[in-house]
């Protein structure tokens, strides 16, 4: 036995020094894996909100807008998502390094890996809804959230002059294809849908048409008259039947 | 432990002697006098500490290491393992004492570095032979990142795939900093030489 050794040994037994157990280090190793899977999940649920605000946004809108497209291109992106969306996949990245073998892997490859998760799966859960369901969620828990959200759209839409409108419909009148809409401002506009067909942004089809909140496109006829060209319900708004409660008993 | 003992497992791999020692801890004894010498080497190669030093962050890479040992397993070779324990504890504490480890070369090494200088690649006096003080010289003044890698490839002789597991970089990465390491060492050379 060499010096060392018998130093190192005599260390070992008069501390009473032993190996740490094995599940200590499997836990840790399993514990990082799971919080690199949240980050994933977390960042795919960003995607699939993300995706939900683009196929609910109106880009074709650009022309209608008082800014230049890059300005307007700049008021549309959904940055909160786009923000959570980095966040997590470099918490991933943190988190996927720090296992075992995840030194093994260079970071930007790793980086790119996650986002493509996030994506994909993002995808996924846009398919099934889940996108337009966290975007709910937020406007109920965060009303800072919706409000942002809201101005954006604002901006877009509550141009009379240049025929666009947005607002809830409070009446319909079926017989002479008219409906009643309260934009947010609180003003009433009458609106003649003559052979107008509403274009849908949501996979379900709704029959009654009070309540929900719509953009219209079109001409301004009167101080409060409106010709509609084209109606479009609003994908990413809360409609009564999304609310608690009637939201005209509160007004 | 007698000679006899050391002998009689000598030919046990490195793997089967920590399943040993998971056992029973004197077998631990044959693990420490297989890497002593390597180890205490390559400690005072990267950190040019005195001798006390050495030995002490020596027995602190043996204690760690016996403490851990249940966290190696067979991905990468027991060597890089206890290496890589061996580069962190220089790393920890001769930030201690010191804001940079100096290096320290021994005069069987510069034939190894020769290798280094003279690249093939190197418009240069391929004769020129360099002493071990000329080439500690040089390694001093590198950066650390590129010295550690230059002290793993050239001096203590891993692979890509060993330094990729003692300095936890992908080999990608380990091969950018050879390549940047040996550009920045030969340039010094030729400064020196101006």
């Amino acid at each position: 036995m060499t010096k060392l050794s018998e130093s190192v040994i005599g260390k070992i037994k008069q501390e009473k020094i032993c190996p740490t157990p094995r599940w200590h280090f499997l836990l840790k190793n399993y514990f990082l894996w799971l919080l690199f899977a949240l980050c994933v999940l977390i960042g795919s649920l960003s995607f699939s909100v993300i995706a939900n605000m683009l196929s609910n946004g109106d880009f074709d809108m650009f022309n209608y807008l008082n800014g230049s497209i890059l300005t307007s291109a700049v008021l549309m992106l959904p940055y909160f998502w786009l923000l959570s969306l980095i966040i997590f996949a470099f918490v991933a990245l943190y988190n996927w390094r720090r296992t075992r073998l995840g030194y093994r892997f260079r970071r930007r490859w790793m980086l790119l890996s996650s986002v493509l998760m996030s994506i994909i799966l993002g995808g996924a859960f846009y398919e099934i809804g889940l996108g337009s369901e966290v975007d709910a969620l937020m406007g109920k828990s965060l009303p800072l959230y919706d409000l942002s959200k809201h101005s954006a759209r604002r901006e877009i839409w509550m141009q009379p002059e240049k025929g666009l409108i947005m607002g809830k419909v409070i009446d319909v009148d079926d017989r002479d294809e008219k409906i009643v809409v309260r934009d947010e401002k609180g003003r009433m506009w009458m609106v003649s849908e003559k052979g107008v067909k509403w274009k849908m942004k949501l996979k379900n089809k709704f029959e009654n048409k009070k309540g929900k909140i719509i953009k219209i496109i079109g001409e301004r006829k009167g101080a409060d008259e409106f010709e509609a060209k084209e109606i479009r319900r609003c994908g990413d708004c809360r409609d009564d039947e999304d609310r608690d409660g009637d939201e005209d008993d509160r007004k | 432990m007698n000679e006899n003992f050391s002998a009689e497992y000598k030919d046990k791999t490195d793997e089967e002697l920590v399943a040993m020692t998971l056992k029973d801890e004197a077998f631990y004894a044959l693990l420490v006098e297989r890497y002593e010498d390597k180890l205490s080497r390559y400690i005072l190669r990267i950190s040019g500490g005195s001798k006390e030093d050495v030995e002490d962050t020596l027995q602190d890479v043996f204690v760690s290491a016996y403490k851990n040992l249940n966290d190696f397993d067979q991905d990468l070779k027991f060597s890089s393992w206890i290496y890589r324990i061996a580069h962190n504890k220089v790393i920890s504490n001769f930030r201690k004492i010191t804001a940079r480890p100096k290096t320290v070369t021994y005069e069987g090494d510069n034939q190894l570095l020769n290798i280094l200088a003279s690249d093939e690649d190197m418009v240069h006096d391929l004769e020129k032979k360099y002493t071990a003080a000329e080439v500690k010289t040089i390694l001093d003044q590198m950066e650390e990142r590129y010295r550690e890698v230059l002290v793993l490839k050239f001096l203590e002789e891993k692979d890509y795939k060993e330094i990729s597991d003692i300095l936890k970089k992908p080999m990608g990465t380990v091969a950018t900093l050879i390549n940047r390491a040996k550009k920045q060492f030969k340039e010094k050379l030729l400064l020196r030489e101006q």
